[in-house]
Order: C-alpha cells, then sequence, then structure tokens
C-alpha cells in the first residue's frame, strides 16, 4: 500500500516495474541493475544465453529469490518487502503468500504434485489458499482443463501423463488461482521436441485472451509471433530490448546478433 | 522459519506435553497386585498412620522374587509368601487393606524414600548403612550362608574359600557387600579375586548354580535352607551361618506415626501367637512347606507351565501393556519427531540447536539409562541443586510415566532424524511450486511436502515401532509388568523362567507379525500408483516376515513428476 502512495502513477500504469535490481549468489552477480517494466496485457519475451540471469529475474518477480537491492512492483504493490523508514525489511509470510496467489507461475519442470490426482493439483490452491468451496473449484478447474485439452484426464495421476500434458495441467493449476500475471519459466525446455507444441498453443491461446505475460523461452518463433516486446539478456544485464520485429531483424547490439545467430544455427 | 511459525510450534510443543501428561495421569496406577485383606479381619487394634499414599490402604514396596519371604503365585497372579502374609496381618491390625507393589530390590530404599509405598517388607538385612536412609522394624533373623552343589566337592565352608571361584550374588544385598570384603581379603593374601555374578533376582542366582556357572552363591540363611528343600538331593550348605542380623520392614525416617503403629502391630501378632504360625506356615522353622509351593530345579522343560501360561490372563495383560506403550510412546515420538525435524531444518540458529543438541544428547545416551535417570534420579534433584529436599514429591514419577516419557523423548529423536530424511527427499520444486500457488510453509507442510514424505518415512518409521515393542523390555528394570518382566516374576518362584520367556517370545513375534500386516497396508494406502507392478499384496508372507527378497527401495524422487 505504501508504494502505491510513494510511486502513485507509475507504478499503477504498469502490471510489473523494477527498478535496478540487483541479486547476488555469494560474489557471484546474477542481477546486475535490471530495470523493467510491463504493461496490462503485454507479454514480454526475455531470451539469452544460459546463465544470463533470465530465470532468477522471473524468480524474483514472486519472490521465489530475495533481492539484495532495487525496488520490484506488482500491480503497484511492492513485491516481498515493506519500507520502514525508508529501509526494505521483508514482509510477512502472509502477506508474501497473499501476494503470490496473485502471480501464476509455470516451472521448466512442472513440478505437479505427485500425489495428488491433475484435478486435486489444480484445486488445491483455491480450496486452501483462497478458501473456494469444493464444488466451486472443481468447476472452475473442469473448465481449465477443457481449455487446455485435457478434460478426460482429471482423474489420473501425474506420472501417467506425458510432459506436454503434465506442463498443461501445471499452466491450469496457475490459472485456478485466476492470477493478474503469468510467469513461464523455460516452460517447454524439459519437453521432447514434438510435445513443444500443445504446450506453446495453450500459451499462445492465453496471450490472445489478453493475459500479462512474462516468458523465459528458447523459442524463438513463438518470442517472434506472440511477444510485443522481447528483451534480451546476457551477463546479469538488459544488453538489448524492444519490438520482436526490432530484435529479431535488426538487433542493434553484437552480443543480440552473436546470440540469434546461434540458435538460427541449430 | 519466521517468528510467528517459531511461535505456533512453541504452542504446538505444549499442547503436546498437555496431552501427554493427561495420558499419563490416566495410566499411573495399573501396575500394582492388589491383594485385599480377607472380610473376616480381626478388629483393628492398633492407630492407623497417617499420611497413607493412599487412604485406608497400606502400599507395600516388595522385591517379590524372593521365596520363601516374597514371591509372586504363579495360581493367582498375586504376591505371597511370609513377608507378605506378615505385612497384610500387620495392616488387618491397623484396619488397613495392603496393596503390594512390585519393586526392584537394589533401589527399593529409595522408592520408599520417593513416596511410591509407605513401607517396604523385602527381606532387607539391617545394616548401618542402610539405618541411615530409613528407619526399621525388626521382624525377622537371618545370616547369611553359602548354597553350593551337593556334597560340597570344593569344600566351601566360608567366604574365604572363595578366591579364584565364581559365585553368584542378588544384586544390592548384604551379601553382596560380604563378597565385595571377601574379594579383598582375597587380594590382600595375594590370592585370585572372586569372579562375581551380579543378578537382579534371588532365583535367577541359584538358577546359575543349578547350571553349574558358579560353584556357590550366597543369600540369606532362610533363602538357603529354603532352595535346600525345595531341591532334595542337589544342594548342600557351606559351612555355617555368618553375620546373624535382623531383617527389618522399613519406613520413612520421621514417620513415626508409621513406625509406632508397625511396631504396636508386630508385637501385637508376637503375643497372640499369629507370628508363630506364619513361620511355620512357610516352613521357616519346622521344614513343613505349605501348598501351592515352588517347584524345585527338575531341568526338565516344563510343557504344562508353557502351556498353562501361554493364554493366561497375565500375558494377556502384560501383552496389551507393552502393546499400548509402544502406540503411545511411538505416536508421541513421531509427533515429538516431526518438530524437532522442522526445527532442525530451519535456518534459525535459535531453533537449530536446540533440536541438534537434543538429538544429540538422546541418540547418544542408552535408553535404559534415561530410564533409571528419571525413576530414581529425578527424586533426588531438588536435593541436589540445594532446595528443600521435600520439593522431591513432586519428582516422583510412576513407573508407567517413567517410561512413557522416556520412551517418547528418545523416539522423538530417531523420528526426528528418519522425518528430515523423509523431507529432504521430496524434491525441492514441489515446496517452491506450493509457494508461487500463495501457500504457506505450515500449510505446504501439511498439504504437499509431508504427505509425499510419509512415503518415504513409513518403511523406517514401521522399523522404529518394531523395535518399539521389544524395546518395552526395559521397563521391567524399573518393575513394569510388561510381557518380559511377567515372564521373569513368573518364572522366577518355579526356575521356569525360559519356559516363560518363551511364551513371552511367542507373544512378541506375534506383535511385531501383525505390525508387519499393518505396515504394508499403510505403505500400500500411501502409494499414489496403487496398480504398481511390485504390489504387496503379491509379496508372500515369508517374505514380508522373514525379510527373505529385496526390499521395495523406490523413493519418492522415481515418483516426482519430470525425472
Amino acid at each position: 500500500m505504501t508504494a502505491v502512495a510513494e510511486n502513485g502513477q507509475a507504478a499503477t500504469q504498469h502490471m510489473v516495474r523494477a527498478e535496478q535490481i540487483v541479486k547476488r549468489f555469494g560474489s557471484l552477480t546474477i542481477l546486475n541493475g535490471i530495470d523493467l517494466s510491463v504493461k496490462h496485457g503485454q507479454v514480454v519475451v526475455i531470451i539469452g544465453p544460459s546463465g544470463s540471469g533470465k530465470t532468477t529475474l522471473l524468480r524474483c518477480i514472486n519472490h521465489l529469490e530475495k533481492i539484495d537491492s532495487g525496488r520490484i512492483y506488482v500491480n503497484g504493490e511492492l513485491v516481498g518487502y515493506r519500507l520502514v523508514k525508508g529501509r526494505m525489511v521483508e514482509s510477512s509470510e502472509a502477506d508474501i503468500a497473499r501476494m503470490r496467489a496473485k502471480i501464476g507461475f509455470v516451472f521448466q519442470r512442472f513440478n505437479l504434485f505427485p500425489h495428488l490426482t491433475v484435478l486435486e493439483n489444480i484445486i488445491e490452491a483455491p480450496v486452501h489458499v483462497l478458501g473456494q468451496s469444493k464444488t466451486e473449484a472443481k468447476e472452475y478447474a473442469t473448465t481449465l482443463l477443457g481449455k487446455v485439452g485435457l478434460a478426460e484426464k482429471a482423474h489420473v495421476y501425474p506420472h501417467k501423463l506425458s510432459g506436454g500434458q503434465q506442463q498443461r495441467v501445471a499452466i491450469a493449476r496457475a490459472l485456478a488461482m485466476k492470477p493478474k500475471l503469468m510467469l513461464f519459466d523455460e516452460a517447454t525446455s524439459a519437453l521432447d521436441p514434438e510435445l513443444v507444441g500443445e504446450v506453446l498453443k495453450v500459451m499462445r491461446q492465453l496471450a490472445e485472451e489478453g493475459m500479462t505475460m512474462i516468458v523465459v523461452t528458447h523459442e524463438m518463433g513463438f518470442a517472434r509471433e506472440v511477444a510485443d516486446h522481447v528483451i534480451f539478456m546476457d551477463k546479469a544485464i538488459i544488453v538489448e530490448q524492444g519490438p520482436p520485429e526490432q530484435i529479431f531483424s535488426q538487433a542493434q547490439n553484437e552480443r543480440t546478433r552473436d546470440f540469434l545467430g546461434m540458435i538460427h544455427e541449430d | 522459519m519466521s517468528l510467528r511459525q517459531s511461535a505456533s510450534l512453541i504452542i504446538f510443543l505444549m499442547g503436546g506435553c498437555m496431552i501427554l501428561s493427561l495420558l499419563l495421569t490416566a495410566y499411573t496406577n495399573v501396575s500394582s497386585t492388589d491383594k485385599g485383606s480377607a472380610p473376616n479381619a480381626t478388629q483393628p487394634s492398633v492407630t492407623a498412620p497417617q499420611d497413607l499414599l493412599t487412604p485406608g490402604t497400606l502400599t507395600v514396596g516388595s522385591d517379590t522374587t524372593y521365596p520363601p519371604q516374597e514371591f509372586i503365585d504363579t495360581a493367582t497372579g498375586q504376591a505371597t509368601g511370609f513377608d507378605i502374609d506378615l505385612i497384610t496381618a500387620i495392616a488387618q491390625r491397623m484396619g488397613l487393606k495392603t496393596t503390594i507393589v512390585p519393586a526392584g530390590f537394589d533401589t527399593i530404599i529409595d522408592s520408599l524414600n520417593a513416596k511410591r509405598f509407605d513401607v517396604v517388607i523385602s527381606a532387607v538385612a539391617i545394616s548401618n548403612e542402610r539405618k541411615q536412609k530409613a528407619d526399621f522394624v525388626p521382624y525377622f533373623n537371618a545370616g547369611a550362608s553359602l548354597l553350593v552343589q551337593k556334597g560340597n566337592p570344593r569344600h566351601i565352608t566360608s567366604t574365604s574359600d572363595l578366591c579364584g571361584l565364581n559365585v553368584g550374588v542378588q544384586k544390592g544385598t548384604v551379601e553382596q557387600d560380604y563378597l565385595t570384603t571377601a574379594d579383598k581379603a582375597c587380594k590382600e593374601k595375594h590370592k585370585s579375586a572372586i569372579n562375581l555374578t551380579i543378578l537382579q533376582n534371588q532365583t535367577d542366582v541359584v538358577q546359575l548354580l543349578a547350571t553349574g556357572r558358579v560353584v556357590a552363591t550366597y543369600q540369606d540363611s532362610p533363602v538357603t535352607d529354603y532352595y535346600l528343600q525345595q531341591n532334595a538331593g542337589r544342594f548342600d550348605v557351606g559351612g555355617s551361618v555368618v553375620n546373624a542380623v535382623a531383617e527389618g520392614m522399613a519406613i520413612r525416617k520421621g514417620d513415626t506415626s508409621m513406625f509406632n503403629a508397625v511396631q504396636t502391630a508386630l508385637n501385637q501378632l508376637k503375643a497372640d501367637g499369629t507370628y508363630r504360625k506364619l513361620f511355620k506356615k512357610w516352613g521357616i522353622m519346622s521344614g513343613e512347606l505349605p501348598l501351592n509351593r515352588p517347584q524345585g530345579v527338575t531341568g526338565v522343560f516344563r510343557w504344562d507351565i508353557f502351556w498353562q501360561f501361554l493364554f493366561s490372563p497375565f500375558f494377556l495383560r502384560a501383552a496389551w501393556t507393552t502393546l499400548w506403550i509402544s502406540v503411545v510412546a511411538q505416536f508421541l515420538g513421531v509427533v515429538l519427531g516431526l518438530f524437532l525435524a522442522l526445527m532442525r531444518m530451519s535456518r534459525s540458529p535459535m531453533l537449530n540447536w536446540p533440536a541438534r543438541a537434543y538429538i544429540w544428547f538422546f541418540r547418544g545416551s542408552p535408553l535404559l539409562v534415561q530410564v533409571l535417570v528419571l525413576f530414581d534420579g529425578l527424586p533426588r534433584l531438588p536435593q541436589a541443586f540445594g532446595l528443600d529436599p521435600r520439593l522431591w514429591q513432586a519428582f516422583v514419577l510412576g513407573p508407567i510415566t517413567v517410561v512413557l516419557i522416556a520412551f517418547s523423548l528418545n523416539e522423538g529423536a530417531y523420528m526426528a532424524e528418519i522425518i528430515r530424511a523423509g523431507i529432504t527427499s521430496v524434491d525441492a520444486g514441489q515446496m517452491e511450486a506450493a509457494k508461487s500457488l500463495g501457500m504457506r510453509y505450515a500449510l505446504a507442510m501439511r498439504r504437499i511436502i509431508l504427505p509425499q514424505a510419509a512415503r518415504v518415512i513409513v518403511p523406517p518409521l514401521g522399523n522404529e515401532f518394531n523395535n518399539m515393542l521389544k524395546t518395552t523390555s526395559i521397563a521391567s528394570v524399573i518393575g513394569l509388568l510388561e510381557l518380559t518382566n511377567t515372564a521373569q516374576i513368573f518364572g522366577s518362584p518355579t526356575f521356569t523362567t525360559f519356559e516363560l520367556l518363551l511364551v513371552a517370545t511367542l507373544y512378541y513375534l506375534l506383535l511385531t507379525t501383525v505390525w508387519s500386516y499393518v505396515q504394508a497396508w499403510i505403505e500400500k494406502r500411501l502409494d499414489p500408483n496403487r496398480t504398481n507392478k511390485l504390489d504387496l499384496q503379491k509379496k508372500g508372507w515369508t517374505q514380508r516376515v522373514l525379510g527373505f527378497g529385496a526390499a521395495d527401495t523406490r523413493g519418492a524422487g522415481t515418483l516426482v513428476s519430470g525425472h
């Protein structure tokens, strides 16, 4: 709340706004002063070589990682911290959880709950975090499963599903919380090539519906077609950013061109 | 862990303690053997002492493994013997009923002082050392004498003949002291030391002689005479009775009303001939032996005793005691272990270090020692720290309370490590996924992490419970009538401890076998993939009970999606 008051307009205009984020692991700097802003309904794709810090940036946005300095606002609210006399103090566990409940996160390795069926996976958080009734949660979960094309798999355990199916369930699970923002962390990297398409299709559909998304990916085709804005990261900084046609056709920076060249060679 | 989590943790722990204490109070008074007075008791002629533990009842401590003075009648399961009859008659004079509490001899005076009973009658020889700890009303004159093999092949006539020989004696008796003195004398004369075997029960000591493990046993002279008569033609007395001293009923120092009441009642019994009749009844003076008397050492396996006890209420009750103590202690151990595991895994040193210290201590010291410290050591704490010694009553815990506390605390340390391993085995991505869905730590633990950890925890937990069922035998040292102690107490007067230990073994096997099936069922329930080809149903009973074949070692890791 303090954040809104302090940052007024700037914060509310954007779904995500990051200012000068620095993240270190020991002596290693993973993020070195990142600025980022994502508007409502925008799809931002982050590309870059391994170890460039793109996954860490994503994890900082829902506070799975603490930051060493800088500020992140989601929907005008300061993420993970509150300001006490001008100093950043980590928020209470309850506040952090409340904030995370509004942000969907899709992991590279799905992280479905193996002891629960597909349907139970999806209704777990709506029932136990949002306090929805089971009937209500199941109804919405069934709708979502239909949307990701897995209506008939509701009572199956995750290990019976292919990777692509698991990832689609994971997306449905995140959507069940009715998030305002979806974060995708290399959602297709752990999949066999023939399964990538079905997951990208769901993501594309979501983008078309107007969901605000930040997508870390190596799928350049997806970035080119779906992204409103592309960010290229390397060595802990944002090297270059802009609309996809600019990044993919007329990249200004040599590192960007090198990276895209290598990708296209594959 | 945040501060708020620590706070809720503490509240949980406190709740656990309250449940524990409730359970304990509910079960504290189960182990005593009731021995009501005859309905046609003589009119009370002695003023009853004040401050009885239980009003209207004289609570008597006795080591009931010492025939003919005190032992368990195998037909009724009740304490009997000369001493028991005498104290019952004394209580009748006071208009009181009698409750006999079985107790270990070597700590019996401490237990009296810890107010576990009102009075002790247990063939306690009066010595200067003991007189410092309690007051005694003498009721029996006994010396010490040696029991040896028939014909006394080693020509043993006194303790000075024992240098270099194997000798048996009961723990905590004056004879043990005498033998220690004799041993010193041996060394002073540059002879070999006496090789002592010191056992808890007198009957086991005599058994040593019967099986030739020792060449002599040293005990009170009436006991020597008794075993001599019981086993005609097997034993002889070595030498004559020495060190004749009186045995006394022990009474807490300063408890004058009790002392006077016991002394007066005893005088009355002596005057009216009851005392003498009891002597006759137990064959201590005349050699006449009563019915239902203990059998001698025969060396034959007593199938009749085995069958008689196999389905006897004594063993059924003992099996029940063993079972419920195990279940309660294991349950509390798991609850405690869960909190310790979470504390141990916390990054906060305030939570982390106490848990580490706890686990270090309880895994590093023997359970037997923990039980004895709680039972005998705790009441002395106030004195040791210079507090009002009267405070010790607050520290006197009953045997069941002691066993439950010690077992739960000990088990908690082991379960902590098992649960920690279980939690660690769950992929870190599971906690991240739960958190990213807005779950808080406690909810994620309860709904996501622990159910998955359970599959890794249950097999070793099953092992722990299997062990727990058998570890309850440690409770026998403080007189709890679980399976092992029941076998010992009922077996000792008839020299059939072996037969009854076999009975106890069968009960242990029954309990552990039933548990192995319960465990298999639980493991099956926890398996999300119930159609698994390695289905536990298809394991034969030999495989499950005897452990043939490879164990099902699938960890949670392989079940986590995405691997």
